[in-house]
């Protein structure tokens, strides 16, 4: 009778696999049941608390240059299609910024940069228009900010159909640190993102 | 003398680290579609916002992809070497390594300094740790009753 014994090295091997899956898994694990609030995750740092539907994408980031740093969170949607972006800037590179487009108050920032996503878009699509539907002013955990709402008609292509767009930003300088806070979604889905939106900012806390 | 590689030792060792290089584009692409699909699946895809989960998922790539691609390079040269030469599964493991690293970085901005667990570490002990078990599979001497 003859018969092979199972290799030790193909074991090792195979052994090692499952291991390092069962470990990474398991941090993964970890990650959900220490961060949970309910159907939330809670994400906490220097810059920001947040907590967050836990099936949307979610990507913090900080770019560093000679003017200062920029703090950023991004949440992603599928369903319903959103976009959130939270930008904490710190003082020099709000100097900075604010010099360089000569922008006098947050209302002009908001303007600015509402205008300049429109160009974008309408670079990649001529068809576009721009409508500056609301403005005003908001109180944010006793921090008094603007904001403006746009509508971006035929903003992007889908499926031979053209969508309209919205795009809510909320902006605050507080201890000289320029706060942006961005909604985007399609226009259809307004209502629904609003109340998702206010649910998140409400569980915001921005550490400047 | 025996233990020095020929020529042709060396010219397979460097088609297994090719294998092995090539085979890790193919998976990661295939591991980290398939993990987005688990994550999502599960409705968890906001952990990725966590720096442990870049662990986690570092840790799950050693696995899928580094582990399994020295491994295929490595039965490669165990196949081709015919003497046992440790050295042509680090070549194979070594290139495997140094060509993935090269892809990482020409596809995206790496910053080695804050990551070097993620992209160093773990794949280059992935695909050195396969090439020497997938070489040693194959100069397995079995046990015959």
């Amino acid at each position: 009778m003859k018969y092979n014994l199972p290799r030790l090295p193909l074991i090792i091997f195979l052994v090692t696999i499952f291991g390092s899956l069962i470990l990474g898994f398991s941090i993964i694990y970890d990650l959900v049941v220490t961060h949970s609030i309910g159907e939330k995750l809670r994400f906490e740092n220097e810059f920001i608390k947040i907590d967050f539907p836990r099936n949307w994408c979610a990507y913090s980031w900080s770019e560093r240059n000679i003017t200062g740093s920029v703090y950023g969170v991004f949440l992603y949607s599928q369903k319903p299609s959103s976009i959130i972006i939270f930008r904490i800037h710190d003082e020099n590179v709000t100097r900075h910024f604010m010099k360089r487009n000569n922008l006098k108050n947050v209302s002009a920032v908001i303007n600015f940069e509402l205008r300049r996503i429109y160009s974008d878009i309408r670079k990649r699509n001529e068809n576009s228009s721009l409508i500056f539907e609301e403005t005003g002013g908001i109180s944010i955990r006793e921090v008094q900010a603007n904001y403006s709402k746009i509508i971006i008609k035929n903003a992007f292509e889908s499926e031979g159909t053209f969508h309209d767009m919205f795009c809510l930003m909320i902006s605050y300088i507080r201890n000289h640190s320029l706060v942006e806070i961005t909604l985007w979604g399609v226009r259809e889905n307004y209502e629904e993102l609003r109340i998702l939106f206010e649910e998140t900012l409400n569980s915001t806390k921005i550490k400047v | 003398m025996n233990d020095l590689p020929t020529k042709k030792d060396i010219i397979n060792s460097l088609i297994g680290g090719a294998l092995c290089f090539l085979s890790a584009i193919f998976l990661s692409s295939f591991v980290d579609i398939l993990l987005g699909q688990i994550l999502q699946y599960f409705g968890i895809s906001g952990v990725i916002i966590f720096r442990s989960f870049y662990i986690a998922k570092a840790i799950i790539f050693f696995a899928l992809v580094h582990l399994i691609c020295g491994f295929i390079g490595g039965v490669y040269t165990g196949y081709t070497v015919k003497s046992r030469i440790k050295i042509a599964y680090f070549i194979t493991g070594q290139l495997g390594f140094i060509g993935f690293l090269v892809f990482t970085t020409f596809l995206s901005k790496v910053d080695f300094m804050s990551y070097y667990f993620e992209v160093i570490v773990l794949p280059l002990l992935g695909n050195l740790l396969g090439a020497y078990l997938g070489g040693y599979t194959i100069h397995w001497k079995s046990k015959e009753e």
